[in-house]
C-alpha cells in the first residue's frame, strides 16, 4: 500500500518495543464482542491508473452544456496561477495556523484577505471566511438575535431560497420568528412594512437579489430609524461591486454573502467561500476566526490568530458559534484573484459582466421575451419565453438557458460568455418562435 | 534562505492588472441607477509579482508534506497527489449545482458511492453529505435529534449529556440547537462509565455526545451499555467521528449503538486541511433518524442517480448547494484508493505508530492516563513543569527542531496536554525524530531551560505574542 511506510520487519520490530505479539492485541481495551470478525463489505484496493480511469469516464459527460446558470454560484474564469499556487503543498496541506512562528504564509495570506474584502466591501473589518454564503447569512443573523436579545427577524424573500431554507434549518435550533419581506412589483424588497413591526433584531436583504435586482439599500437605515435593529447585507454575486455600491455605502452593519466568483470553481456548488463582513462595533461578538497583527520575541511584525475567547475551543456552549474552521484554501484562492485584478481590473470585469448581460436581455427582450421585473440587474435576471417557443430547442444544442423559476427562467450571463454564444442563444429563440 | 515579503499592499507597483481581461465583444452599457461605485482602492499586480509573493509566502508554512504533523485528534494524514489531480477534471469543477440531473450522473455516482461507502464503515443505515465540517455535523445530529423526539410528541427533553473530555465543539453544537449542556464527568481511568451516565440520565435527557476513542486516545469500553441505558431513558446517542482512524474495519459504531455520527473527511478520510478549511462532515445515521436527514439528498432510481428532496420531516438544507462537492470526491477516491482491507490496515498501524511513540517517551514525560492507547497518546508536562518548563515551550522546542508540535492544551481534562497522533503514515525513521527531538527537550528541560523558553529561533518568526494581539486587535490594514 502506497501511503503507508513500515516493512513487516518494521511492524514486528515495534510490536517488540511495545511488548505486544501482534497487532491484534492492540486493540485489546476493545471489547471482543464488539470488534467485526469480517472485514468491510468494501471493493478490493485498486491501482493509481484505475482510479484514475474510472473517475475519467465516470466525468465525461458531466457539464458539458454551454450554462446561463447561475444563483448563487457563478462561472468566472479562473487565471491558472490561482490552482498553481494552491496547490502549493505549504498551502495545501497544512493545518488551522495555531503555531504562528511556522505557520506566518497562511496568516499573512488571511490578514491580506481580511484587508482586501473589508475595503472592498466597505465594511470596518471582515473575518477569515465562513463556510459559504449560506451559513454566513445565519451566523449573521444569530448574531443580531444575540445583541439584540430578540428573536424576531425580517429577512427579504428576494434573498437567494437556499440561504432562507437554511435560516429555517438553524431557527429550529434558535426558536427565531422569521417574518418574511415580499418584494415589490419591481423586484425591489417592500420595506415599507418592516415600520410596523417593533423589536426586530435585524432586516435582512440580499442586493444583487436573487433574481439579479439592485435594491435600494440606502432606505434600510432611515427606516430602522434609531432602533438597535441591525441591517445585514448579503449577496452571492461579490463582482457586482466592481460596478455597484458595497453594503458599506448603505452603512450595513453586517456584511454576508459568497465569494465562489473569486477564483473558485464551481464544483457542483461546494467548496464555496462564506464571507462575514461586520461594523467594529461587533468585534467581541462576531462567529469564525479572525487573524491580528502583533509582533515575535525580536520586534518583527508578525500575524497570529486572534480574540479567540469568542470561540468554541475555549468558550465552549457560551461561544458566538459552533465554527471550528473556516475555508482557508479557498481564502488564498479569493486573495490571488483581488491581487491580479486589482480594483481597476474588478471594476473593468463587473462592467463586461454587466454589458454581456444587458445584451442578452436586451436581444431576448426585442424577440418578445418578457422580463418579470423591470428594475436595474447585475448579471441575472428573470424573463418568460413566448408561448410559442419550445424550450427543448436549446437542449438540441447543447444550451441550458438558465434556470426554471416557475414560468420563468432566471439567466445568467458573465465574462465567460461571448458575444457569438449570446448571438448563438438569440438565434435560436428567434427560429424557434 | 531568510527573505521578508511586505504586506500586497506596501508594494509599490499596484497598478496593474494581472489579469488577460476580455475584449468587450458587445456594446458597452453602463448602471442608470444612483447605486453606481467609484474607484476601489485595492492594489493589482502582474503574475510574475503575484507568484513570487504568494510563493514565498508560502514557504513560512508548515505543511504535511514538510514532515511530521502529530496533531492529536486532527489526524493530518498524507494528503494522496492523484485525489488532488482527479479533483480537477472537467467534468467535476464545470458542473453547477442547479444543472439538469441528467447532466451530473458522473457528479451524483461520485456522491452516492461514497454514502454507500460511509455507511458500511459506520454500519449505518443513511447518510447526508451536505454538513461542510465536522461542527456543522454535529449540528445536524443534534437538530435531528431534537426533530425525533418532537415527532414522537415528546417536548420535555432539553438537555445533552457531554464528557467533560468533549471538543468545544460539541457544546457549541447543543448550545446552537438550543439545548442545555449537562457535564459528564469521565474516570479517572479516562473513560465513562455506566454508573455515572445513569446518574445523569433522566427524562429531560434528548441524548448523548460521545466521541470514541475519546481524545485521551482511549477506547470508551463501556460504550455499548451506555448506549443501552440512554435508549432505554428515551435518549440518543451522537458518536463524533473525529478519532474514527482508529476504528476502521476493527468495529462499525451502528452495531454499538450509535444512532448518528459524523465524519471528518479531511481526518480520516485524507483531504487536505488547506489550513483550515475547507473539509467535509458527512452524518451517517441509523434508519429511525433517516426521515429527518437533510435534503437533497442523492438516490439512485432505476434510470440514474437523483437528487431528491421528497422528505417531509427533514429538518431542511445545511448549505448553500450540496455540501463541499471536490472534497468528498477525493474522500471517495481515497476510499477506492485503500478498499476494505486497506482501510482496516490504516488503523492498525495508526495504533500501532501511537503505541509505539507511548512506549518510547513514557518515562520522560508524565502519561496522566494508564489504559491502553488507540491512535493518539496523551502526555502532560507535569514532569517539566517542576523546571519551568510548560507544554508550549516544549511545542516551541519542537518547532525550533524542525517538526510541528502535537495539539497542546486539550483536552482540558488534564492540566498542560501534549496530544499526539502520528497517522499511519509516518515512517519508523520519521516516528524515531519525533520520539529523539521529545527525548531531547525532556533533558534540556531539566539541564538547560532557558534554551525552551527562548525558543524558536530558526523559524520565520520567533515567539508570537498572542497576548498583544488580543489585546491591541489590529485586523487588517489600510490601503
Amino acid at each position: 500500500m502506497r501511503y503507508l511506510s513500515h516493512s513487516s520487519n518494521e511492524i514486528e520490530y515495534m510490536l517488540g518495543i511495545i511488548g505486544k505479539k501482534s497487532i491484534d492485541e492492540l486493540f485489546d481495551s476493545i471489547p471482543k464482542s464488539l470488534q467485526l470478525e469480517k472485514g468491510l463489505n468494501l471493493p478490493k484496493p485498486i491501482s493509481e491508473w484505475e482510479l484514475e480511469s474510472y473517475f475519467n469516464k465516470i466525468s465525461k459527460d458531466d457539464g458539458l452544456q454551454k450554462s446561463y446558470l447561475g444563483g448563487g454560484i457563478y462561472n468566472h474564469f479562473i487565471p491558472s496561477i490561482i490552482p498553481y499556487l494552491t496547490s502549493r503543498s505549504e498551502f495545501l496541506t497544512s493545518y488551522t495556523p495555531y503555531q504562528p512562528e511556522i505557520s506566518q504564509g497562511t496568516l499573512q495570506t488571511q490578514f491580506e484577505f481580511q484587508t482586501y474584502i473589508s475595503t472592498y466591501l466597505g465594511m470596518d473589518y471582515s473575518n477569515s471566511s465562513m463556510y459559504d454564503g449560506a451559513t454566513s447569512f445565519v451566523e449573521g443573523v444569530l448574531l443580531s438575535v444575540r445583541v439584540n436579545k430578540s428573536k424576531k427577524v425580517a429577512v427579504s424573500m428576494g434573498i437567494n431560497p437556499h440561504y432562507l431554507d437554511v435560516l429555517k434549518t438553524y431557527s429550529q435550533g434558535a426558536d427565531l420568528e422569521i417574518i418574511y419581506l415580499e418584494l415589490n412589483k419591481d423586484g425591489k424588497t417592500d420595506l415599507d412594512s418592516i415600520e410596523n413591526i417593533s423589536e426586530l433584531a435585524s432586516i435582512s436583504i440580499q442586493s444583487p437579489n436573487y433574481f439579479g435586482v439592485i435594491e435600494d439599500q440606502e432606505k434600510v437605515k432611515p427606516i430602522i430609524g434609531s432602533n438597535c435593529t441591525l441591517f445585514i447585507s448579503v449577496f452571492t454575486e461579490i463582482l457586482s461591486f466592481g460596478l455597484f455600491q458595497p453594503p458599506g455605502f448603505y452603512n450595513a452593519d453586517l456584511a454576508c454573502g459568497e465569494a465562489q466568483s473569486f477564483g473558485l470553481s464551481q464544483n457542483y456548488g461546494g467548496p464555496c467561500l462564506g464571507i462575514f463582513g461586520f461594523k467594529k462595533d461587533f468585534l467581541r461578538a462576531v462567529p469564525g476566526r479572525l487573524v491580528g497583527q502583533t509582533i515575535d520575541k525580536n520586534g518583527n511584525r508578525s500575524f497570529s490568530l486572534t480574540l479567540a475567547t469568542r470561540e468554541q475551543h475555549i468558550r465552549r456552549e457560551k461561544a458566538t458559534s459552533n465554527i471550528c474552521s473556516n475555508q482557508g484554501l479557498c481564502v488564498v484562492s479569493a486573495t490571488i484573484y483581488m491581487s491580479l485584478l486589482g480594483g481597476e481590473g474588478l471594476k473593468r470585469l463587473a462592467s463586461i459582466n454587466f454589458s454581456n448581460s444587458e445584451y442578452l436581455k436586451k436581444g431576448l427582450i426585442n424577440l418578445g421575451c418578457s422580463l418579470k421585473y423591470e428594475s436595474e440587474t447585475f448579471n441575472e435576471f428573470l424573463v418568460k419565453f413566448p408561448k410559442t417557443f419550445d424550450m427543448n430547442l436549446f437542449k438540441k444544442y447543447k444550451i441550458i438557458p438558465g434556470y426554471k423559476i416557475d414560468e420563468y427562467y432566471l439567466i445568467t450571463v458573465t465574462e465567460v460568455l461571448t458575444k457569438i454564444d449570446m448571438d448563438e442563444f438569440l438565434l435560436i429563440v428567434r427560429e424557434g418562435v | 534562505m531568510n527573505y521578508n515579503e511586505p504586506l500586497l499592499w506596501e508594494k509599490v507597483n499596484g497598478i496593474t492588472v494581472g489579469y488577460s481581461m476580455p475584449e468587450l465583444s458587445v456594446v458597452e452599457s453602463f448602471p442608470q441607477s444612483k447605486h453606481q461605485r467609484g474607484s476601489i482602492s485595492i492594489p493589482g499586480f502582474s503574475e510574475p509579482v503575484i507568484a513570487r509573493h504568494f510563493t514565498k509566502l508560502s514557504t513560512w508554512n508548515y505543511g504535511v508534506d514538510t514532515d511530521i504533523y502529530p496533531l492529536g485528534s486532527c489526524t493530518m494524514k498524507y494528503n494522496p497527489k492523484i485525489n488532488e489531480k482527479i479533483a480537477t477534471l472537467n467534468g467535476f469543477i464545470n458542473s453547477h449545482p442547479l444543472q439538469d440531473d441528467s447532466y451530473s450522473q458522473g457528479v451524483l455516482e461520485v456522491l452516492y458511492q461514497t454514502g454507500e461507502a460511509l455507511k458500511e464503515i459506520t454500519g449505518m443505515d443513511g447518510v447526508t453529505l451536505q454538513p461542510a465540517a465536522g461542527a456543522q455535523g454535529e449540528l445536524v445530529s443534534l437538530l435531528m435529534f431534537k426533530k425525533y423526539h418532537r415527532s414522537r410528541g415528546d417536548f420535555k427533553r432539553d438537555t445533552i449529556l457531554i464528557p467533560d473530555s468533549a471538543h468545544g465543539t460539541n457544546p457549541a453544537s447543543a448550545s446552537l440547537c438550543g439545548f442545555k449542556v449537562k457535564v459528564v464527568k469521565s474516570n479517572e481511568e479516562g473513560i465513562l462509565t455506566s454508573e455515572i451516565v445513569k446518574s445523569c440520565m433522566d427524562e429531560s435527557i434528548a441524548g448523548i455526545m460521545i466521541t470514541n476513542p475519546g481524545t485521551l486516545g482511549i477506547f470508551e469500553s463501556n460504550i455499548k451499555e451506555i448506549c443501552d441505558i440512554i435508549h432505554d431513558g428515551g435518549g440518543l446517542v451522537y458518536g463524533d467521528g473525529a478519532n474514527l482512524n482508529a476504528l476502521l474495519g476493527v468495529i462499525k459504531v451502528g452495531h454499538v449503538g450509535i444512532d448518528a455520527m459524523h465524519m471528518n473527511l479531511h481526518k480520516t478520510f485524507s483531504t487536505p486541511h488547506g489550513g483550515g478549511g475547507p473539509g467535509a462532515g458527512p452524518v451517517c445515521v441509523k434508519s429511525h433518524l433517516i426521515p429527518f436527514l437533510p435534503v437533497p439528498r442523492v438516490i439512485k432510481t432505476s434510470s440514474g442517480y437523483k437528487m431528491d428532496s421528497n422528505t417531509p420531516l427533514t429538518i431542511g438544507r445545511v448549505h448553500s448547494f450540496n455540501g463541499n462537492f471536490s472534497v468528498i470526491l477525493k474522500a471517495y477516491a481515497y476510499i477506492l484508493t485503500m478498499g476494505g482491507e486497506g482501510l482496516k490496515h490504516v488503523s492498525e498501524i495508526a495504533v500501532l505508530n501511537a503505541n509505539y511513540i507511548r512506549q518510547n517517551l513514557k518515562d520522560f514525560y508524565h502519561l496522566p492516563y494508564k489504559k491502553d492507547s488507540l491512535h493518539e497518546v496523551l502526555f502532560t508536562d507535569k514532569i517539566q513543569k517542576e523546571y519551568g518548563i510548560s507544554t508550549l515551550d516544549i511545542a516551541k522546542g519542537m518547532i525550533e527542531r524542525g517538526i510541528h508540535p502535537p495539539t497542546i492544551y486539550f483536552p482540558l481534562v488534564v492540566s498542560g496536554a501534549l496530544l499526539i497522533e502520528p497517522t499511519e503514515n509516518e515512517s519508523l525513521d520519521s516516528l524515531n525524530n519525533l520520539i529523539n527531538i521529545l527525548r531531547e527537550i525532556a533533558e534540556l528541560a531539566k539541564d538547560s531551560p532557558e534554551l525552551l523558553l527562548n525558543a524558536p529561533n530558526n523559524s520565520k518568526r520567533c515567539r508570537v505574542d498572542e497576548t498583544r494581539a488580543a489585546r491591541e486587535p489590529i485586523l487588517r490594514g489600510y490601503i
